[in-house]
């Protein structure tokens, strides 16, 4: 998989992930993949839920050692 | 012969994966009925009161007065005990984990726990007791402070979005984490959890041995506490997401998960205050406690309520 940028949460706590998610996919280009690497154990259901919400894709979702990759493509 | 295969099962999938929030909502509204039954409906800010003036007086500071021991405060034993029902909890799921934040969201941490705090003893409640205990025994006061929660949360949110573009570097910089969840050695996290149980089960057992009205209740407390910190940890029920979401994503499952539950509590609460249970001249007095206008109606209740909602969403968690 191509990863066009990467946001690094490690260590921070809900609602943090999300609101930087969100103001990251904002400034991508369509068709870009973001990978996100957090460890607040909320982003396992708040970003399934907020790409839902927002349309975009969330192309693969994995956990290693407490810490979760979310690989999303920008609608 | 003794079903082992089936306890197995059942506590693989009551700790394997999180529980949906409404369910989460519905059994703590359920335990909080329970809790207004026994003595007064849940709460938590008045525990930290108390446990801060202990900890003052343990320093020597007299001109506070005299408080009632932790061990005897209903509302304190409520806290520490659901902390360590939720510690259990994480254990039984092999999540426990220690991760430090970097400093910036150290300090917001912080500085959101003391608003918090400000804001709880200048309102009178927190978002516990002052919102899902207060609102469905339609406290006056509890709506206004709600009310604040409200206010303070979208303003919060507002300067959260501006840090981000104007001052970036806050919410970055190291984190490490000390003990991860997942792994291999982490056969040691069920074990810890089942000695903590049975910590816990003794501790029950011996305050409702003594055999007195309090100390009953006490116990009793310790233990709807337990399971109330195992219900927290499991459906990650969160009273400020419900308060933050539709201001943030526009999703809104955390917000009717709480309505749900709110709704439950309402009833129940309902039909105790209506009919009463137990020694009847008690529930009529704790009756009118509960329908009369509290201190902190309406004033003290709106400003208590938007500091809080400040801090909670600046704290996050």
């Amino acid at each position: 998989m191509q990863v066009d940028q990467s946001l690094d949460c490690k260590g921070l706590s809900c609602p943090m992930p999300i609101i930087k998610l969100a103001k990251t996919v904002k400034k991508m280009n369509s068709g870009e993949v973001l990978e996100m690497i957090g460890t607040d154990p909320g982003s396992k259901t708040d970003v399934p839920a907020w790409c839902g919400k927002t349309g975009n894709i969330l192309l693969e979702q994995t956990e290693d050692g407490g810490a979760f990759k979310f690989y999303i493509k920008k609608k | 012969m003794f079903k082992k295969g089936v306890l197995r099962e059942l506590f693989d999938s009551l700790f394997g994966k999180t529980w949906p929030m409404w369910v989460g909502g519905i059994l703590l509204a359920l335990l909080n009925i329970l809790l207004f039954v026994i003595k007064y409906p849940w709460g938590a800010s008045g525990g930290y009161v108390n446990i801060g003036q202990n900890l003052f007086q343990s320093l020597g500071a007299e001109s506070l007065g005299t408080s009632t021991p932790i061990s005897l405060h209903t509302v304190a034993l409520l806290n520490i005990f659901i902390v360590l029902g939720a510690f259990i909890s994480s254990l039984f799921s092999k999540e426990f984990s220690i991760k430090v934040a970097p400093i910036g969201e150290l300090v917001k941490g912080l500085i959101g726990g003391a608003l918090m705090g400000i804001g709880a003893t200048i309102g009178i409640g927190c978002t516990t007791g002052g919102f899902f205990s207060g609102v469905p025994a339609l406290s006056g006061g509890a709506l206004f402070l709600s009310l604040g929660f409200l206010l303070g949360t979208i303003v919060a949110l507002k300067y959260i979005l501006w840090e981000m573009e104007a001052l970036p570097n806050i919410s970055m910089g190291k984190s490490c984490t000390l003990i991860s969840g997942t792994g291999k050695k982490t056969g040691w996290q069920r074990w810890l959890g089942w000695i903590l149980i049975a910590v816990v089960l003794y501790i029950f057992s011996s305050y409702t041995g003594k055999g007195t009205s309090l100390s009953k209740i006490l116990g009793w407390h310790i233990f709807i506490a337990l399971i109330l910190g195992i219900i927290l940890q499991r459906s990650r029920y969160c009273i400020v997401r419900a308060f933050r979401e539709p201001f943030m994503t526009g999703e809104a499952t955390a917000t009717v998960a709480i309505i749900i539950s709110i709704i439950v509590v309402l009833i129940g609460f309902t039909v105790f205050k209506y009919f009463g249970v137990g020694n009847a001249g008690e529930t009529a007095v704790r009756a009118i406690e509960m329908k009369s206008v509290y201190a902190n109606f309406w004033l003290r209740a709106l400003i208590g309520g938007f500091i809080f909602g400040l801090g909670m969403t600046l704290a996050g968690g």
